[in-house]
């Protein structure tokens, strides 16, 4: 199980990660605040990887190649940064769009910058009962197979949503710092073990 | 305070009384001992009674007996308060309530609440209030239109309205989604699942009006409900063979085939994960449908099998694939065997 669950090319720390695999990250929510009014009808003019359209929402949908991130820029000088796989990545992407405001000639600072949500998805490789998790664990479990396919466990400690599929793919979203990802797949690995369905 | 005399026990002799209207009670004068308590006065003012035969002899004959007659009624009014009640604390007031939201006969208060430019000198909370009772009765009103086409009894209405009117109190439900058909389908497919009538979403949907919802809006819902009144049951396999046999019985399929049907969606709810139980449902009974003909020419069309279950054949269709590869392990033995099977129109 070890051997097969390396991220990149690291071996797995086992002490952090007792399961043996590791959640990837797949996307981080940010915000920032550029601390200044922004005219949105210039900057959607003047730059060439801007979208906006009022009637269907009031904010410039900007995005850059590297890192591959789109940013949702406001008239109130708040902006939304989505798309990045790390941290860093997404500090960068937001500093990235600070630089094209300032560029376009506004006086755009960067502050009160904080990652708001961090999205992360793996594969326990095992299909597992759903019916009987969402029986068991009623409290923090939302079962409706004819609306959605995947459970929906709501974890109270940390404070993270788990989407749980039939096939043993988890995502897990809700998280501010990428150890509240880790410690609730930690939590849940073993409830999935419990749940494990026999494969006929 | 009236005088009267009355013999007390206390003093051997006649003594004035004293009469406390309030209390009701009858007190000695000379040494306050209570005769009676709480009694209610008799002796009350008398007032002339005017009568209708005085009025009508305008013209000063007639019987001065009749006359005399009449001024002798006299008519006894009590005094303006209950001195029981008085005494006892007790505040009356007069309550004038709006019609039962269980009333049948809501669509008048309804049309009044379309008038609301009517109302005159009532203050803009009153209005609120007024048009949030309206907006309430016309959407009970709409789910008991719901339930109905549904064909559910009364216990199961009465309780997804009781939930609706408690989700309206709690103001659970805000902007464009209060009174929204997501929430009504929402509602009552809660309930029916929480009284052991289960139904899909497609059925409660197909008779939720004009406006076909989104069932991410109806998911929605469903977890507010869930959040805040704890209500329905997690999905187990029970209920989708509940379900499974109610639409053999809408279809009319005979006992052994219900039978059947129901040992064969037990295991292939297992096999099978990645369809929703409703097209598996649908796709059993499509194929043990065919087996149950003689000839297996005779069986019900998929478009039949499809309208009864509220679903798209091509749903039912991708179901069926699955459900056809794994046919042998699937279909009892004593129901089909395998030249049987082998037989099963390939989709």
């Amino acid at each position: 199980m070890a051997e097969q669950a390396l991220e990149g090319s690291q071996p797995v720390d086992l002490t952090k990660h007792p399961s043996g695999i590791v959640p990837t990250l797949q996307n981080i929510v940010s915000t920032v605040n550029l601390d200044c009014k922004l005219e949105l009808k210039s900057i959607a003019l003047q730059a060439r990887n801007a979208e906006y359209n009022p009637k269907r929402f009031a904010a410039v949908i900007m995005r850059i190649r590297e890192p591959k991130t789109t940013a949702l820029i406001f008239a109130s000088g708040k902006m939304v940064c989505t798309g990045a796989k790390s941290e860093q990545q997404s500090k960068l992407a937001a500093r990235k769009y600070a630089r094209i405001i300032q560029k376009l000639g506004f006086p755009a600072k960067f502050k009160d910058f904080k990652i708001q949500n961090i999205v992360g998805s793996c594969d326990v490789k095992f299909p597992i009962r759903l019916e009987g998790l969402a029986y068991s664990h009623s409290a923090f479990s939302s079962y409706e197979p004819e609306l959605f396919p995947g459970l929906i466990y709501r974890m109270k400690q940390p404070k993270i949503v788990l989407l749980i599929f039939v096939s043993g793919k988890i995502v897990l979203t809700g998280a501010k710092v990428r150890d509240e990802t880790y410690t609730a797949f930690e939590n849940i690995y073993p409830v999935l073990t419990e749940f494990r369905k026999n494969q006929q | 305070m009236t005088a009267d005399e009355e013999y007390c026990s206390d003093c051997k002799s006649y003594t004035p009384l004293v009469y406390d209207h309030k209390a009701g009670d009858s007190i000695c004068s000379e040494c306050g001992l209570v005769l009676e308590s709480r009694s209610i006065e008799e002796e009350i003012p008398k007032l002339r009674l005017y009568g209708d035969k005085l009025e009508d002899d305008d013209d000063g004959g007639g019987d001065h007996e009749d006359e005399d007659e009449h001024q002798e009624q006299v008519f006894s009014v009590s005094d303006p308060f209950n001195p029981l009640l008085l005494t006892s604390g007790a505040d009356l007031t007069t309550l004038v309530t709006h019609p039962s939201l269980y009333d049948n006969n809501n669509s008048d208060m309804v049309k009044t609440c379309k008038n609301q430019r009517g109302i005159k000198n009532s203050n803009r909370a009153a209005k609120r209030k007024l048009k949030r009772d309206c907006d309430l009765v016309a959407a009970l009103l709409t789910m008991e239109q719901m339930a109905n086409n549904l064909g559910l009894a009364r216990s199961i209405q009465n309780h997804a309205k009781e939930l609706y009117k408690k989700a309206e109190d709690r103001r659970v439900f805000r902007g464009r989604r209060r009174h929204s058909r997501a929430s009504m389908v929402a509602c009552l497919y809660l309930v029916c699942q929480e009284e052991g009538f289960p139904m899909t979403l497609k059925e409660i949907q197909s008779v939720s009006g004009e406006a076909k919802e989104k069932n991410k809006h109806i998911n929605k819902a469903i977890g507010v409900f869930k959040k805040h009144f704890q209500v329905g049951r997690n999905y187990d396999k029970t209920q989708a063979l509940d379900l499974g046999e109610r639409l053999c019985t809408d279809l009319g399929l005979g006992n052994h085939v219900i039978k059947a049907v129901r040992e064969v969606l037990q295991k292939a709810l297992e096999l099978i994960e990645r369809s929703r139980p409703s097209s598996v449902m649908a796709a059993t009974i499509y194929m043990v449908d065919q087996l149950s003909s003689d000839n297996m020419m005779h069986f019900r069309d998929i478009k039949e099998v499809a309208k009864a279950c509220r679903l798209k054949e091509y749903t039912i269709k991708k179901a069926y694939r699955d459900l056809h590869a794994l046919a042998f392990v699937l279909i009892p033995s004593w129901y089909a065997n395998a030249e049987d099977i082998k037989r099963l129109c390939n989709i």
